[in-house]
């Protein structure tokens, strides 16, 4: 079922935080619900609309310091229509008249970033710390291992027994009791954004006792969590198969589809909005979807604009307040040809809603479009004569345009991601104005890839060496875009660092830079347990440091990491897998000892590096052992031989595309070519394509593979056998040499070595010859179809 | 909302660019489109005999195509033409039989058909490596020009608005020549190499390029530009909403297909195939007596769209797009004020700012920085360096960002200095010698700061910017000139000098005479610029080695004077000596040539031999002998290949000796101006026909000559 939902622009307010706007409560008389939004310039206000005309209950000044982070209503019975807002680490409350009658310094240094109100109980989430606050008082604390990215509080242990419920960034949905975790449940992606959903999606009413909160994932899923005392149950789970962007915001409470269940309304960060419905057997449709330009902040719903139906309301990145209405309900105006009063200036008696007349809310739609059309209208040339005085008394002061520029409100949101599946980073850059530019900026190499969603110009500058950048690109956008998704491809070894340069298309031109750091093993992302049978290297730094130094000295190597050891703790463990290659992680670390174990060498090598200039910077004295494990080399050198073969017969059958070609182009038929070649040719676009897309992917591979032997030879404290590699590199490159002839390569060094380091070159010429045969041998069949084209040329 | 008004899979390949419908039979339509294996397939869904079935022809042509078009060069009905890289020929469809075949020697790139300049038939136009021919309905050469580089795309256009159809030619050097007869009437220089040209309505014209930029030119001023990262395969034109103005209509290799309004360049249409786009065609494919507009995917799908008639639709969708249009006109709008709002919250906050105490210095520059920018000659790098610099100690450049065309090898240089000060250089190096106004902007802040003041700023790059002014006697003067007179005055000339070069001092030129001395910092190859004054004209001389350069400045030159006509005198005695070798070269591999196909046919006979021997002895059971056969078989076969090899490099070798030969016509024709232009092409292909090579050395030197 597909259904039918009207935008309406409601309110424009500046670019806001995550979780700032919230729709009032109905009140008893026939009203529209009020709509409150706090953003990033302080102000807060709150708005009604009545008969397609927009009220004001109040607005706030602007205000640099209260940048409104949180805006909730109250979940006690009096305190429903007041509203509590989090600024910096302040809480407010404001009564829907728009007076100050609350306010509570809470002493904290991270800004609070979701604030929970219930009667005299005040939570606040922070970056890290969740507070449990009572009449101002400290009730409880607990520091979070990971970042905090979502909290709310739900009622279960009794309706007024709240517990808190945070999403957090290490993967798990933690639920509190008082200071302590009461159980934890692990999610398969990091939850972003948690809502907790008072009537709760159990068609087969299985748990009632079970509180619903639904949490989205930064990979853009959507998972349901059945909350009991004791335990979590996981619902259902909304895939992502298009990858769209991370789920922002989730809300429930309409029920659009008339099932009896209320649709799921989703808000992504990459402007995507679809209502969801839950099917009987558990399975969700989507039953509405839009796009818009820019991440949706908050999602909340009621009767906002018309009495007759409730409508979902979001509140966007750059403050743009939209409402989606359901047919009959939303803004509609009278025709402005059929007058609604009678004769004597009487109205005349409204149809009954129950039955309008068929095309007459169309009629009606129609009106109210060109109304809200000409107050956008009108508006905007207000603001344009606003702006105008403003210029000239700007000038008449004799205006300074760079603090014009500097006193811009432009704010930019960003995000850089390792994009797992395709080991690649993502940096999405979200801007409250359209951009003209986006400069981009590193001391990497990096491999710039292609986002098919972009409508940016990628132009690369030549690297400029003698500056350190090693990458210089341009992405210039057109029309007017708010969002930029830049994707690229890094090699892990080596920390760097990425800029990128926001340049806005609109006047006044300021520039804001964004910075990132990519971390060493920069391709590792988090997992919550080791595959135990892998063969292993061990690498094992022992001396007189704090755990906690350790802690330090990986942070600056791996992302996804806290960025101190959780507290009384001493050591921790964790498991990384490289997203290129699939090999495992595992750091597992205390006070005066750090033990690596992984199956790739090169991982172990760079871990290694980090580590000693670290120690040796801090003077500390530490010793190093490496166990490591051959089979662990050719485990991993398993591993990545697929994906070389792969990108070998890739490389091999695109030059043999230009031949086979022409072979098709002389005869037009080439049904006498083996099965082998005409698939070839079926495939030639899609040979071409990705022969362009991974031109360097090869080389990267062989690289790596290098570097393998290269990190193995020297963790296992054997010289660097330069000679050998020219030869490595021809066996890796010849498309006829196989695994068994590169382990032989690998291993049959190592017992050379062991016997006699004198004749290392010696199996070098040998293994030259098999390969050497094996690549004529690759040539035949294409010797032969040359044969057969000649006899036809006869 | 766009609706197909028919679509059909035909289930064939279709080559980009290869397709047209003509009405071979006079009466009803069909589309001829070059598929795989040199082929070209005919759809004729009009054909009533033999059903459904039988509506695709094949035409075997055997040879790599590269171009098909149809035109009236019969007065009754539609000629197929099909060019290959050697020649073009002209098929009667209906009779099955060619009206002509000519052997086209710089190849077939592009082609079409219509009336032009002056001939009262319809001309069969072929575009080949840096040369256009016309041809007759019988085959005769009516027409030949030369142009600067392989033609890309052809086009006919009347830009001038005389009632007469002038030939856009896009060539590989990024130029669009326009040609009125023989002649060039106007160059217009492009960023890239074209895809192709249509004419849109009166005096204008789309192009696009390889690069994915599609555009519209208004006479010689671009009305619009867009670029996309997808890559253009094919653009027409016609007035697919109704309102009287033909638009632009575009084919992407992503299956998009965009009708994009002549006057903005604003999308009215979109539609989608599901394969790249190889052509849009414009036919009354249905013979029903409405135009289409045909647009083919390169795997076969066939897709016809009808004008929008407002009228003929329906309320109900009517109505349906019209909500979904309000809305997107609410977002845009929402948009628009959103950022109207942002501008002035930004007074409003600067405003405040200024209210409060004296505001923090910290990442604010003072307030009277301006950034200045000249461009400077960097004789060691070889480059000129385009120099900024922040008139404030407190205000560094982070860094800039440059665009232009045409210079860069994209479209955009980003410049990030390790340690920002108040100046930066930014080294340009265009590739060509071509005007370009280059957009600047130039992020600047204090040395601390990670909020940074955008300065925009543009500035014109000299079109001769990469030459550097040197004293006299820095270099020997160059053997190689070219010398003209015309009547203006010197002041002028050196007017001319400093608008085109970049000179610090004004030329040093006495009132009498001139003398200006350059080195190419891409070549480092002199130049000398001399006017002296001769009986009340003033005698130029250009020297340089080059005879591009000196083209470039004597069609720089009269376009600054508005001069129309201008005749001169070439002495290029090194460019000559290689060109004599060229022709040499000519008539060596033609020999060659000739020589080698003799033993090629000597060598398929006996290839053709020993296969029915082989065979023979195969069915005889006789391995023995049969074996020995395929063994000769096989050295014959690898000598075979051999030659080939050998062959297809003296051909290549051949095709570009040729093309040297239409480069240098082109190069002596661009030492002159209108007139004697035209003349000194047509003179040089009158002598390469007769065969006149010292004719052709005169022609090149004075511009004239018997032949």
């Amino acid at each position: 079922m597909e259904l039918e939902l009207f935008r309406q622009d409601l309110i424009q307010t500046s670019t806001c935080a995550a979780g700032t706007m919230a729709v009032m409560p109905l009140t008893e008389e026939k009203k529209t619900q009020k709509v409150a939004a706090g953003d990033l310039s302080g102000v807060i206000q709150c708005f009604s609309v009545k008969k397609g005309d927009f009220q004001v209950a109040f607005k706030t000044l602007p205000s640099k310091e209260n940048k409104v982070t949180s805006l909730v209503l109250g979940k006690g019975k009096t305190q429903r229509d007041k509203i509590f807002l989090a600024a910096g680490s302040q809480i407010k409350g404001v009564n829907k008249k728009g007076k100050e009658f609350f306010r509570f310094n809470t002493q904290l240094t991270e800004t609070i970033r979701r604030v929970d109100i219930f009667e005299k109980n005040i939570w606040s989430a922070g970056e890290y710390v969740h507070n449990h606050f009572i009449e101002g008082r400290d009730k409880a604390l607990y520091l979070c291992p990971d970042r905090i990215n979502d909290a709310t509080v739900v009622p279960l242990a009794g309706p007024t027994e709240l517990w808190p419920v945070l999403a957090c960034q290490d993967r798990y949905v933690r639920v509190l009791r008082g200071s302590a975790v009461c159980y934890e449940a692990p999610t398969p992606a990091a939850p972003v954004s948690l809502q907790y959903v008072p009537e709760s999606h159990d068609p087969q009413h299985r748990f009632p006792q079970a509180k619903e909160v639904l949490y989205g994932t930064d990979v853009g899923t959507l998972v349901q969590l059945l909350l009991e005392p004791e335990a979590a149950r996981q619902g259902f789970t909304l895939p992502n198969p298009k990858k769209q962007g991370a789920v922002a915001t989730v809300y429930s409470g309409i029920d659009f589809t008339k099932t009896g269940m209320n649709n799921i309304v989703v808000g992504r960060e990459d402007g995507g909005v679809e209502v969801l419905d839950l099917e009987e057997a558990g399975q969700l449709t989507s039953v509405y979807s839009v796009k818009l330009t820019e991440s949706i902040n908050a999602l909340d719903g009621g009767f906002v604009t018309g009495l007759l139906a409730q409508e979902f309301v979001l509140h966007s990145f750059s403050g743009k307040i939209i409402s989606y209405a359901p047919p009959g309900g939303g803004l509609l105006a009278p025709p402005p040809e059929a007058p609604s009063r009678g004769p004597l200036g009487l109205r005349k008696a409204a149809p009954p809603p129950a039955a309008p007349l068929p095309g007459a809310e169309e009629e009606e739609r129609r009106a109210s479009y060109a109304r809200q059309i000409e107050r956008l209208r009108q508006e905007i040339s207000a603001l344009r004569q606003e702006i105008e005085a403003e210029r000239t008394r700007f000038q008449a002061r004799g205006g300074d345009t760079a603090q014009l520029a500097m006193s811009a409100p432009f704010t930019v949101q960003d995000k850089c991601k390792l994009e797992a599946d395709e080991a690649c980073y993502v940096l999405t850059i979200e801007s409250a104005v359209p951009i003209f530019t986006v400069a981009i900026q590193s001391n990497a190499v990096l491999q710039m890839l292609d986002v098919p969603t972009n409508v940016a110009i990628l132009s690369r500058s030549p690297p400029d060496e003698s500056n350190g950048n090693l990458t210089l690109a341009t992405y210039r956008c057109q029309d007017s875009t708010n969002r930029l998704a830049v994707k690229f491809k890094v090699r892990e070894g080596r920390p760097s660092s990425l800029s990128a340069f926001v340049i806005p298309a609109i006047s006044p031109k300021a520039c804001l830079v964004v910075r990132h750091t990519i971390k060493p093993l920069c391709l590792h992302s988090r997992i919550t347990a080791m595959d135990a049978d892998r063969p292993t290297n061990e690498l094992l730094i022992t001396g007189s440091f704090s755990a906690g130094d350790v802690h330090g000295w990986i942070t600056g190597v791996l992302h996804d990491l806290p960025p101190s050891l959780p507290p009384g703790q001493d050591g921790a463990t964790y498991y990384f897998t490289n997203s290129l290659l699939g090999t495992q992680l595992m750091i597992k670390y205390r006070a005066g000892e750090a033990r690596f174990l992984s199956d790739l060498v090169s991982t172990l090598g760079i871990l290694h590096e980090h580590c000693m200039r670290e120690a040796t910077n801090a003077k500390q004295r530490v010793t190093v052992s490496f166990n490591p494990s051959a089979q662990s080399l050719q485990h991993s050198v398993a591993l990545v031989w697929p994906q070389l073969e792969k990108q070998r017969t890739l490389k091999k059958t695109y030059m043999m595309l230009e031949g086979l070609q022409e072979l098709r182009m002389q005869d037009g038929d080439v049904s006498y070519l083996s099965p082998e070649y005409r698939s070839v040719l079926d495939r030639a676009d899609k040979i071409r394509q990705e022969y362009k897309e991974q031109p360097q992917h090869l080389d990267h591979l062989v690289a790596l593979i290098k570097d393998l032997y290269l990190d193995f030879c020297k963790l296992t404290g054997v010289a660097t056998p330069k000679t050998r590699i020219p030869a490595l590199d021809q066996l890796l490159l010849d498309p006829g040499s196989s695994l068994e002839d590169l382990m032989e390569f690998l291993t049959g060094q190592r017992g050379v070595w062991a016997l006699d380091p004198g004749r290392g070159v010696e199996p070098e010429a040998e293994e030259e010859a098999p390969s050497g045969g094996g690549s004529q041998g690759s040539r035949w069949p294409l010797g032969q179809a040359t044969v057969r084209e000649a006899e036809r040329e006869v | 909302m766009l609706v197909p008004a028919f679509q059909l899979h035909l289930n064939e390949k279709i080559q980009r660019a290869q397709a047209t419908i003509g009405r071979f039979d006079g009466k009803v339509p069909a589309l001829a489109c070059a598929t795989v294996g040199g082929k070209v397939f005919l759809h004729q869904p009009h054909q009533q005999a033999g059903g459904p079935d039988n509506q695709i022809a094949y035409l075997n042509i055997n040879k790599q195509i590269s171009a098909v078009v149809s035109g009236r060069l019969l007065s009754s009905k539609d000629v197929l033409l099909v060019g290959t890289s050697a020649n073009l020929q002209a098929y009667d469809v209906e009779l099955n039989r060619d009206l002509f075949y000519k052997d086209v020697q710089d190849g077939v790139n592009a082609a079409l058909v219509g009336p032009y300049a002056s001939f009262d038939q319809q001309l069969a136009i072929v575009g080949g490596n840096c040369s256009i021919q016309g041809y007759s309905a019988d085959g005769s050469e009516v027409f030949w020009t030369v142009t600067g580089d392989n033609v890309a795309a052809l086009a006919f256009c009347d830009v001038d608005q005389d009632g007469r159809n002038e030939l856009l030619v896009g060539s590989d050097d990024f130029d669009v020549r326009i040609f009125a007869g023989e002649d060039v009437v106007a160059e217009v220089p492009e960023a890239d190499t074209f895809v192709a040209l249509a004419a849109v309505v009166g005096p204008r014209f789309g192009y696009a390029l390889v690069n994915g930029t599609i555009g519209l030119y208004d006479r010689l001023d671009r009305v619009w530009r867009v670029k996309s990262k997808h890559s253009v395969c094919a653009i027409a034109s016609y007035d697919l909403d109704g309102d009287g103005l033909p638009e632009l209509i575009s084919g992407w290799s992503n299956g998009r297909m965009e009708v994009r309004r002549a006057d903005t360049g604003e999308v009215v249409y979109r539609d989608h195939l599901s394969c790249p786009v190889a052509a849009i065609l414009r036919a009354d494919y249905r013979n029903d007596g409405l135009e289409q507009v045909v647009v083919c995917g390169v795997e076969g799908e066939v897709r016809g769209y009808l004008p929008l008639d407002l009228e003929a639709a329906g309320p109900g969708a009517a109505s349906e797009a019209d909500f979904s249009e309000q809305q997107a006109l609410l977002a845009e709008l929402a948009q628009r004020k959103q950022e109207l709002a942002y501008e002035l919250a930004s007074y409003a906050n600067s405003r405040a700012q200024a209210k409060e105490a004296p505001p923090e210095r910290g990442s604010v520059i003072p307030p009277d920085t301006r950034v200045d920018s000249y461009i400077a000659v960097n004789r060691e790098a070889g480059t000129c360096d385009l120099v900024l610099r922040t008139s404030n100690e407190q205000a560094v450049i982070r860094g800039v960002v440059v665009f232009g065309e045409q210079i860069f090898e994209q479209e955009s240089l980003f410049v990030y200095p390790r340690n920002p000060d108040m100046q930066l250089a930014v080294p340009l190096k265009p590739l060509k010698d071509v005007a370009v106004v280059l957009m600047i902007k130039v992020l600047v802040g204090g040395r601390t700061a990670s909020l940074f003041h955008v300065f925009e700023l543009e500035i014109e790059l000299p079109k001769f910017s990469l030459y550097a002014a040197v004293e006299k006697g820095a270099f020997a003067e160059p053997e190689s000139n070219v010398q003209f007179s015309v009547s203006e005055r010197i002041p002028r000339l050196c007017a001319w000098l400093e608008s085109r070069f970049n000179l610090k001092a004004p030329p040093a030129g006495r009132a009498d005479t001139l003398e200006a001395y350059f080195l190419c910092l891409r070549d480092k190859a002199p130049l000398l610029v001399r006017a002296t004054p001769v009986e009340g004209r003033v005698q130029v001389t250009l020297a340089t080695d080059s005879m591009d350069m000196a083209g470039e400045l004597v069609g720089d030159l009269a376009a600054y004077l508005g001069l129309g006509d201008l005749a001169s005198t070439a002495h290029f005695p090194g460019a000559m000596r290689a060109f004599k070798e060229v022709l040499d070269q000519v008539d060596a591999h033609n020999v060659t040539r000739l020589r080698m196909n003799a033993d090629m046919a000597d060598a398929s006979n006996a290839l053709k031999s020993l296969i029915i021997r082989a065979e023979d002895a195969r069915i005889l059971g006789a391995m023995g002998p049969m074996r020995k056969y395929y063994r000769q078989l096989a050295d014959m076969n690898r000598d075979l290949i051999v030659e080939h090899d050998k062959r297809a490099t003296n051909h290549a070798a051949l095709l570009e000796a040729l093309r040297e030969v239409n480069q240098m016509i082109q190069r002596a024709a661009r030492l002159r101006v209108g007139g004697p232009k035209g003349r000194v092409v047509a003179l040089c292909r009158a002598a390469i026909k007769a065969n006149n090579m010292a004719a052709l050395f005169k022609i090149i030197r004075d511009g004239d000559g018997p032949v």
